[in-house]
């Protein structure tokens, strides 16, 4: 990469930004026109406390009544709430290695990199709190910030993409099948517990790192996990006699891959996603798994709205 | 280990082609993934593990080119000279002058060379060091003692093969001694030629026709038809005069039943040997009323006066050129209907016989004082060397009989008819001794006259021949064995060539059994070959 440029702007070109910010644009109107409650449910408002009783008015929320008191009491009273002042967000990148596949110095050339997408998720899930205020706070192996809602956008470029040139720059191989799991513990020991913690990353390591971030979770957060995985890890194609490297460790494996072969990894593919979902089913987390071919329109307006996991 | 094709083992050569392509294709691909977690577990939860497919895939490979190796090998025709082989196969062959007489497609003895040539070629296919060939072995002209040489030569030479070069039959020969002959057996020759000192009977078959045709002296057709032989026979007496019945000429189809089955018996019954009971009914049927050898008188007294006014049998002495030849030579049909015609309408009772030569014998001889038979005592002692015989007839007219050496048969039933029509038997022999005559003729003055040889005297007045005229040039030669004929066997020099049997070479060679191995060995790899691609299918199965 050419040191003289501005990495932000090699991960996050102009053309990128514009479209991020119609993205959060088009994610934020249904929520300005169908209130709060729409705001709570889309999951980009803070969590709010209930504060009280107060008699009712013409023009309050008629959602707000307290029907079971006017049960009781004969006379119409409305829920008040007051918002949490402290809602945060974190979001954990997974900047191992074997989600480190974007070119930099060729980055027009790529449709579908893993780490381009989990950066611009997490663009687009920031930018979208932060616009709520809801402080959020981006970690990866080695690097945590925490952004208020003060935060201007492009120090959000500028942090993940230095973040994720540092991960590519690093060419000491990191422990790729326990990087989440150490990624959960250093923002552990930072104290950084959220409501809502949200990792994107490919997910290749062993299911039990999935442990490791439900300690960050307090006052009944939930855990959301977004699989990138690219085209060639969803669906490979019948290769015949391969050596498969891994960029994760360098390790080789020769392998046949044909018909047997593929049905085989689809098989065990699905066994190791559905060990993640069901680890982080039993707290109440949730898993998506998501191309990297993706468009972003397509993911954040369609796929992972459609299934609640920008909430 | 040497090959009879050779060039197939070119084909070899798809063998490391056949690997590289194989190489090639089963080359890794090199693939960068992000994390080797699921693939790993694929590789240890695959039936079909890398190394075992490989194996397996090495082994099939193996078992494949092993498979088009033994094919290609078998195709070569491995030749593996054996212990017999290890000393240069002796050839007996014929090279008595008699092999130089014309054949239908040349003379004999060139014919028996480029057989040799051919032998030899064989025994060199595919050997690093062909076995020179012994030639210097003759072979005698009789069966009997050919068979004798034969055995003979391979009792000397334990270890060697001996190959007889030669169309006698020799009958059963161990398995060492091998026979060749571009010419047929004379035994199964599809002409037989059946003659007696009474009545001369020529049965031939050609191969040309396609039904049977009966002709009479007069060179009338009188039968043609589609049948079996003897329903032909069985026809015969129906169809024939008087006149007509001991001179037949019976052409036939190439038929084995007939060629190997009732002309055989009935030669048989002419020469008087014994046949079987049934045929000899069958013969009977048909010939028995008309002809047969206890009819004919004794050959010591067939001295009639010969009673031809209006003949003369002419026999010069001298050089006859082609061109006499050419010029004498008349349609045989014509020369039938005219002595027909001559004979029917004059009364023979007055013959003699002019034997007018360049020679001694010049005068005129009165019959009534000398008897034809005396001719064969007389010609051998002229010394005479070129025979010419002709009917001389009242009218002036000359028969030139010698015309038509090249159809003898033509003087033989002239010569027969004559006997028939006087009722005389000694004609015969005397035809006969002239034909033997020139035979010798032919022998002398080279082939290119006996382009349809005459049949071989009958063995009786061969020996006559001989032991009365003993300084005779032909009886000289028979002596030598130069004239190796006898009886129908002579006929084989009228036959075509006889292609050497294609699977002669086959036969003789040991190394059939290492082709046979070969071929065994390919489809044993093929069936392991395919029992490993079907385990293959099955665990792919399995795996999924």
């Amino acid at each position: 990469m050419p040191e003289q440029h501005d990495p932000s702007l090699t991960l996050f070109p102009p053309a990128l930004r514009a479209r991020i910010a119609r993205v959060i644009a088009a994610l934020a109107k249904p929520v300005a026109r169908l209130g709060e409650g729409k705001l709570e449910q889309a999951g980009l408002r803070g969590a709010r406390e209930f504060a009280g009783h107060a008699p009712y008015a013409p023009g309050d929320d008629l959602r707000h009544v307290d029907w079971a008191a006017y049960g009781r009491l004969g006379k119409l009273y409305v829920r008040q709430f007051e918002r949490e002042r402290d809602v945060s967000m974190t979001i954990a990148l997974d900047f191992s290695r074997s989600m480190l596949d974007f070119d930099w110095h060729a980055p027009d050339s790529q449709s579908a990199s893993k780490l381009a997408q989990i950066a611009q998720i997490a663009a687009c899930i920031s930018n979208s709190a932060l616009l709520q205020g809801v402080s959020v706070r981006l970690a990866t192996q080695g690097a945590s910030q925490r952004f208020d809602k003060a935060a201007s956008m492009p120090a959000l470029y500028a942090w993940l993409s230095r973040a994720a040139l540092n991960a590519t720059r690093n060419d000491h191989p990191t422990n790729g099948e326990r990087y989440l799991a150490e990624l959960a513990r250093s923002i552990r020991q930072a104290r950084s517990g959220a409501e809502r913690v949200l990792v994107l990353s490919d997910l290749m390591e062993a299911a039990t790192s999935a442990g490791e971030f439900l300690p960050l979770l307090r006052g009944g957060g939930k855990l959301g996990l977004i699989c990138v995985l690219s085209p060639s890890e969803l669906h490979p194609e019948a290769r015949g006699a391969t050596r498969l490297i891994s960029r994760e460790t360098s390790d080789e494996l020769s392998l046949t891959i044909d018909s047997a072969a593929l049905t085989r990894y689809q098989r065990e593919l699905a066994k190791h996603l559905d060990t993640w979902r069901e680890l982080i089913a039993a707290r109440g987390g949730t898993l998506e798994v998501i191309s990297s071919a993706s468009t972003l329109e397509e993911l954040m307006l369609s796929t992972l709205a459609r299934k609640g996991a920008v909430r | 280990m040497s090959f009879a094709a050779p060039w197939i083992l070119g084909l070899l050569l798809l063998i490391p082609a056949l690997l590289l392509v194989a190489r090639w294709r089963r080359r890794e691909q090199e693939q960068i993934v992000g994390s080797l977690l699921i693939w790993q577990r694929v590789a240890q939860n695959l039936i079909d593990k890398p190394e075992e497919r490989k194996a397996r895939l090495d082994t099939l490979m193996a078992l494949l080119l092993s498979a088009l190796a033994a094919l290609v090998l078998a195709c070569a025709q491995p030749l593996v000279l054996g212990a017999q082989r290890t000393q240069s196969p002796l050839v007996l062959w014929d090279s008595s002058t008699a092999r130089l007489l014309p054949r239908a497609r040349g003379e004999g003895m060139a014919s028996d060379a480029l057989l040799l040539k051919e032998v030899e070629s064989s025994l060199a296919q595919g050997a690093l060091n062909p076995p020179p060939i012994d030639l210097s072995r003759n072979a005698p002209p009789d069966p009997e003692q050919l068979r004798r040489s034969a055995l003979a030569l391979a009792n000397a030479k334990p270890g060697a093969q001996v190959i007889v070069v030669s169309p006698l039959a020799l009958g059963d020969l161990p398995n060492r001694i091998q026979q060749v002959s571009h010419e047929p057996d004379p035994q199964a020759l599809p002409f037989v030629v059946l003659s007696s000192s009474a009545n001369l009977i020529y049965a031939e078959v050609t191969r040309a026709n396609s039904s049977w045709q009966l002709e009479t002296l007069s060179g009338e057709v009188l039968e043609t038809k589609r049948a079996r032989g003897y329903q032909l026979l069985l026809a015969l007496p129906a169809q024939l005069s008087d006149s007509e019945r001991e001179v037949l000429i019976i052409r036939s189809t190439e038929r084995e039943s007939e060629r190997a089955y009732l002309l055989p018996v009935l030669a048989a019954h002419l020469r008087g040997e014994q046949v079987d009971q049934r045929q000899l009914e069958v013969i009977a049927q048909v010939f028995a009323p008309r002809l047969s050898l206890e009819q004919s008188p004794p050959l010591d007294d067939a001295r009639p006066a010969l009673a031809l006014p209006e003949f003369v049998l002419r026999a010069e002495v001298g050089t006859i050129k082609a061109e006499e030849f050419e010029t004498r030579s008349c349609e045989l049909r014509e020369l039938h209907a005219d002595l027909l015609r001559d004979l029917d309408e004059t009364m023979l009772d007055q013959a003699w016989l002019k034997l007018d030569s360049e020679s001694a014998f010049a005068e005129t001889i009165r019959p009534a004082s000398f008897p034809l038979s005396a001719i064969t005592h007389a010609l051998p002692e002229a010394g005479w060397e070129k025979v010419y015989l002709s009917l001389e007839g009242a009218d002036g007219r000359s028969y030139p009989l010698i015309a038509k050496l090249r159809g003898a048969p033509t003087i033989c039933s002239s010569l027969g008819l004559l006997s028939t029509a006087r009722k005389q038997a000694w004609v015969a022999p005397l035809v006969q001794a002239a034909y033997f005559e020139l035979c010798a003729y032919s022998l002398s003055e080279g082939p290119r006259w006996m382009t349809h040889l005459v049949p071989a005297p009958d063995a009786q007045v061969l020996e006559r021949i001989a032991t009365t005229a003993p300084t005779t040039p032909a009886a000289g030669l028979y002596q030598q064995g130069v004239i190796n004929l006898r009886g129908p066997r002579a006929s084989s020099l009228l036959t075509e060539e006889r292609t050497l049997p294609s699977d002669w070479l086959r036969s003789s060679r040991a190394e059939t059994s290492l082709e046979l191995l070969f071929q065994m060995l390919a489809l044993a790899l093929l069936l392991a070959a395919s029992a490993l691609m079907l385990s293959r299918l099955e665990s792919a199965r399995k795996s999924q």
